[in-house]
């Protein structure tokens, strides 16, 4: 079988929603084909982004698919919020890999046990295609300056140094251009609240 | 409790991104677990995050990818991870601890100074930044110094000022250098802070200067 689609082609939330339903129903590999297609390059852009190498990055789009088709049963598939929890499983187990690798190579030196929970950060079952799809909108009535400079600092590695290069400004502007972005997307967040 | 000290929206989106140090990902997230509002603003972050990969370019793929990832379609699923060994007993520091960092006392209070005293605790998957309780009862002064590495500092318990403002529980410092400090703990309630050091500890940053001859930094 071979990924459906090209990469390029759009998976709105709806569509995306009704692909994990069917993994959920009958193990549908064409709709896990179809997902697979559209998040899997994408995952890789995040991957890259925050700092794994090649072979991190494919074992971590692996580890995220197959969570997505083990555990698409327990997706909210009235209201959930398909975007948002794929990229959260990719985060956590983006942290956790870096986590494991600190914790192998000190655990000689400290002899703590393996089994310390890995911060949840904020549990992405609460997020909903409604809050997702709130978000979609206020990024869109954002001025496209705005929107870049969000995109840039949410998955730069090295933030600030990137947005001067790509933008051609100066790095000691940066960062109150990336916060008066994010107040501004803040005041719109709340004003569709 | 009314929270006045919050995260910058980039710390927050950072947070949400998976991209702060483990240390400081646990001070934010007590500080979520300390205030509404904030717990809220990190879904949004997350949700951000949902929205911003989608409209990430697509990188090229190893072409066998897709074949490698049907192949283990059907694998037996992994054993879901049990619920982990009791905790060991930890030590009883006398005050409440927020969720996140409960299980990450190692040690009780060591003494660093008349009214001060200091824990480590437990973050051994982060190499880059430490993670420490401070505890200075009512009144104290600390030195005035300078400040030059990044450091994140939550009230858990009373309150202190400096030329920043006043931070009563719950408050979040957010340092990243270029500031000066005179710390003052204020009212009759010791005060306990939560901070994350970034790097080694520099001799003029706000609790590595205190900490640093304990921790061997």
């Amino acid at each position: 079988m071979r990924p459906a689609l090209s990469d390029g082609e759009p998976l709105d939330g709806h569509e995306a929603a009704r692909l994990v339903a069917a993994i959920a129903a009958h193990g549908d590999r064409q709709a896990f084909a179809r997902l697979f297609a559209f998040y899997a390059p994408r995952l890789k852009s995040f991957l890259t982004r925050q700092g794994f190498g090649a072979s991190d990055c494919d074992d971590l789009i692996q580890d995220t698919l197959l969570t997505v088709w083990r555990k698409a049963g327990q997706f909210d598939l009235q209201s959930g919020a398909v975007s948002t929890w794929i990229f959260t499983i990719c985060r956590n187990l983006g942290i956790d890999r870096r986590r494991r690798l600190v914790r192998r190579s000190r655990v000689a030196e400290l002899e703590t046990p393996e089994d310390l929970d890995p911060t949840p950060l904020v549990d992405s079952d609460l997020i909903s295609r409604e809050e997702e799809a709130r978000v979609r909108k206020a990024l869109g009535q954002l001025p496209a300056e705005q929107a870049e400079v969000i995109a840039l600092s949410y998955f730069g590695d090295s933030p600030q140094t990137e947005i001067a290069r790509r933008l051609g400004i100066p790095l000691g502007t940066v960062k109150s251009r990336v916060r008066l972005a994010l107040t501004r997307l803040r005041q719109l967040l709340g004003d569709f609240q | 409790m009314t929270v006045k000290h919050h995260p910058t929206p980039e710390l927050l989106a950072r947070f949400a991104a998976g991209s702060l140090s483990p240390a400081a990902a646990l001070v934010v997230e007590s500080h979520l677990s300390m205030c509404d509002t904030c717990e809220g603003e990190a879904r949004d972050m997350t949700a951000l995050g949902g929205v911003l990969l989608e409209r990430l370019a697509p990188a090229d793929l190893d072409a066998r990818l897709f074949e490698r990832t049907l192949a283990r379609l059907d694998e037996p699923r992994p054993a879901s991870a049990s619920a982990g060994r009791a905790r060991r007993t930890t030590p009883d520091l006398g005050i409440d601890l927020p969720a996140p960092i409960a299980g990450r006392v190692n040690s009780g209070w060591r003494w660093m100074g008349p009214g001060m005293a200091f824990t480590r605790l437990d973050v051994p998957e982060d190499e880059r930044t430490s993670l420490v309780l401070l505890r200075i009862a009512a009144g104290r002064r600390m030195p005035t110094h300078g400040h030059s590495g990044a450091e994140l500092t939550l009230v858990l318990q009373g309150a202190f000022t400096d030329e920043h403002g006043r931070f009563a529980k719950g408050d979040l410092a957010e340092e990243d250098g270029d500031s000066h400090h005179t710390p003052v703990v204020i009212g009759t309630e010791t005060c306990v802070c939560l901070a994350a050091i970034e790097g080694r500890l520099r001799p003029h940053s706000l609790i590595g200067r205190l900490v640093s001859p304990f921790i061997g930094l």
